[in-house]
């Protein structure tokens, strides 16, 4: 396992080379900038890698160890572009050094995880294993009627694919790759927040990384961690962008969108809150509003087109429906679920033996910042969180499992991706400037 | 977590008892810099100050997590899945060397009192057959049932016990599909 560990290495080493070419070419750090921005250039790097391996795998690339690399390294290449700025520096405090004493004991519980939870291994899992052993996308595998999730993008699959290219089919290491995500998470958290955000900024990701519901999840490796750690950083640089008009901000905004979409179908719905709520506070500058709408959507065409067309080339039926929500008798019919799932939901957001006390301190920072910061910015930071926790109750309104089951299977992971976002976005809200290196 | 137990009240109240104390300690020893916060400053010390009672509890989570991973065997790790599930990773191995490759197959179950691991023999089944694909039961080569008869679902020629009734368990079977 040791060995194989050396391989995942690699692998992230090459999705961190991709994603800094991603993130230069973009314009977000230039000169000596780099180690200010391997956050978010790991995150960019691989969102990039997830959404072009499944663009790869739908026109029928097998994604072999060496398409991999030629992958990264062609995505690598965007560092010779002679563009960006520098950066500040994250600082390094006592709290970083806690935060980083957690990770360390979350990566030795994770190491002896099996491959134990019911989504990985029923799905997840093996959706990657076919992929890395029967070549790519194989069309009677993926559209054989007693595999579960069918019609989930192919995103997280991809990455583990390419895990198991350097790896071997070694699923113990699957925590760890979700862990690798949530130190990207905090280190992109440093390089976005750390320079704009108040003096208290790093109590949040103390907070995150204590939290019990992050520990479980990584143990289980599910999509829900990879996806809230590339949402709530693409959350955070489209927020960006609208205060500082940042365009390497709204740019990787894209790309990583375009990666949230690609990894799982809440993507799609939280993608585009951002977009129309962005877009929304622009108004009535038509442009301006264009600009966030239109990464999203670019983000959601990139993300899911691909594999829309793959799925309903193979009659893949789609469990999130349009016509289960237009249909007016379903939905009457089934109004009790609204109150059951909103209820739901906030238990599991509050509930301190998950996330300890982070939910009533980021909501007792909102409603403080409606009185004492900007109140038009505080509605925009509530309507992204609000808006996004709402879609999800629209996914249990239509859903076509029963209401309790599909809550107690998924309601405290799938809450993650908005939860994360308002973390990053709450001291962002609360931000004393945004101060700049040049 | 995996190993994470269901801890005795007295458990949690002697956890959060020692947390209290830590903490308290902590805040003693920084109360000058501690009092000397205003505003929302405070507001967020009291939080992170109130969330690290629990450091204890979330440390014995650590300890017992991995007191538990750590000793399981080669089996329960690489079948840690279906055991979650309360299926043995084992229970339909013997089909693996009766279909043949490129076989097709369709699962069925019966009465299963446990609905997880009901909902779990398909998984179960798509995993150990792999890379052979499902179909539907009506052009399936292979049934595999639980807690059923694979003649219930299609025509057999032929029918195997894969695993008899255990406990609560009942048994696995497969059937050659008559076409």
């Amino acid at each position: 396992m040791i060995a194989d560990a050396f391989g995942l290495l690699l692998l992230n080493a090459l999705w961190l080379a991709a994603g800094l070419g991603v993130t230069r070419a973009a314009g977000w750090w230039g000169g000596r900038g780099v180690a200010a921005a391997l956050g978010v250039s790991y995150l960019a790097g691989a969102a990039a890698y997830a959404v072009l391996a499944q663009l790869l795998l739908v026109l029928g690339a097998s994604m072999k160890q060496w398409e991999v690399v030629v992958l990264c390294l062609v995505l690598a290449a965007g560092v010779l572009v002679p563009r960006g700025r520098s950066l500040p520096r994250p600082r390094v405090t006592w709290l970083t050094a806690v935060i980083a004493l957690v990770l360390a004991v979350l990566a030795v519980d994770l190491w002896f995880q099996p491959l134990w939870a019911y989504d990985s291994w029923t799905f997840w899992t093996p959706k990657a294993h076919a992929l890395a052993a029967l070549g790519g996308l194989d069309g009677r595998w993926f559209a054989q009627p007693e595999l579960l999730n069918r019609d989930y993008p192919i995103g997280l699959p991809a990455l583990e694919a390419a895990g198991f290219r350097f790896t071997g089919y070694e699923t113990g290491l699957l925590d760890l790759q979700s862990w690798v995500f949530v130190v990207a998470l905090l280190a992109a958290y440093a390089e976005i927040v750390g320079p704009r955000g108040p003096s208290w900024r790093f109590a949040i990701p103390l907070l995150v990384v204590l939290s019990p519901s992050l520990a479980d999840q990584l143990a289980a490796a599910e999509a829900d961690i990879p996806l809230a750690a590339l949402f709530a950083c693409a959350a955070a640089l489209a927020y960006v962008w609208h205060r500082e008009r940042d365009r390497a901000a709204l740019v990787l905004f894209g790309v990583l969108a375009a990666g949230v979409v690609s990894l799982k179908a809440e993507g799609l719905p939280f993608v585009a809150v951002v977009g129309v709520v962005l877009a929304a506070a622009e108004l009535p500058r038509w442009r301006a509003a264009l600009a966030p709408l239109g990464a999203a959507v670019a983000a959601i065409l990139v993300g899911d087109l691909p594999w829309r067309a793959w799925s309903d080339r193979h009659d893949i039926p789609q469990q999130a429906s349009l016509g289960r929500l237009t249909d007016p008798s379903l939905t009457v019919h089934r109004l009790g679920r609204v109150s059951t799932s909103v209820r739901y939901l906030l238990e599991k957001l509050y509930d301190p033996r998950a996330w300890l006390l982070l939910v009533p301190l980021l909501t007792v920072l909102t409603v403080a910042a409606w009185f004492r910061r900007d109140r038009r910015e505080t509605a925009i930071v509530a309507a992204v969180v609000v808006l996004c926790l709402a879609t999800l109750v629209l996914a249990y309104w239509t859903s076509q499992f029963e209401i309790h089951y599909h809550l107690v299977t998924s309601a405290r992971r799938v809450i993650t991706g908005p939860l994360l976002a308002w973390a990053f976005l709450v001291p962002l809200l609360w931000g004393r400037g945004y101060p700049r290196a040049t | 977590m995996l190993g994470v137990p269901s801890a005795p009240a007295a458990t949690i109240a002697a956890l959060f008892a020692a947390g209290f104390v830590l903490v308290g300690v902590c805040a003693f020893a920084e109360r000058r810099r501690l009092l000397a916060l205003r505003g929302i400053e405070s507001v967020v010390a009291i939080a992170v100050i109130a969330s690290l009672v629990s450091a204890p509890l979330l440390g014995w989570r650590f300890v017992k997590d991995l007191r538990y991973t750590t000793s399981l065997d080669a089996y329960d790790r690489a079948n840690a899945g279906p055991i979650q599930a309360y299926l043995p990773g084992y229970l339909v191995a013997r089909a693996q060397s009766t279909i043949p490759p490129g076989g097709t197959w369709a699962t069925r179950t019966g009465r299963v009192s446990n609905s997880i691991a009901s909902a779990a023999f398909s998984p179960l089944v798509l995993v150990t057959l792999f890379p052979r694909v499902s179909a539907d039961p009506s052009a399936a080569g292979w049934i595999l049932t639980l807690g059923a008869l694979p003649g219930s679902v299609a025509p057999v020629s032929r029918t195997y016990l894969l695993r008899p009734a255990v406990s609560a368990l009942p048994a696995a079977r497969l059937g050659k599909a008559a076409r």
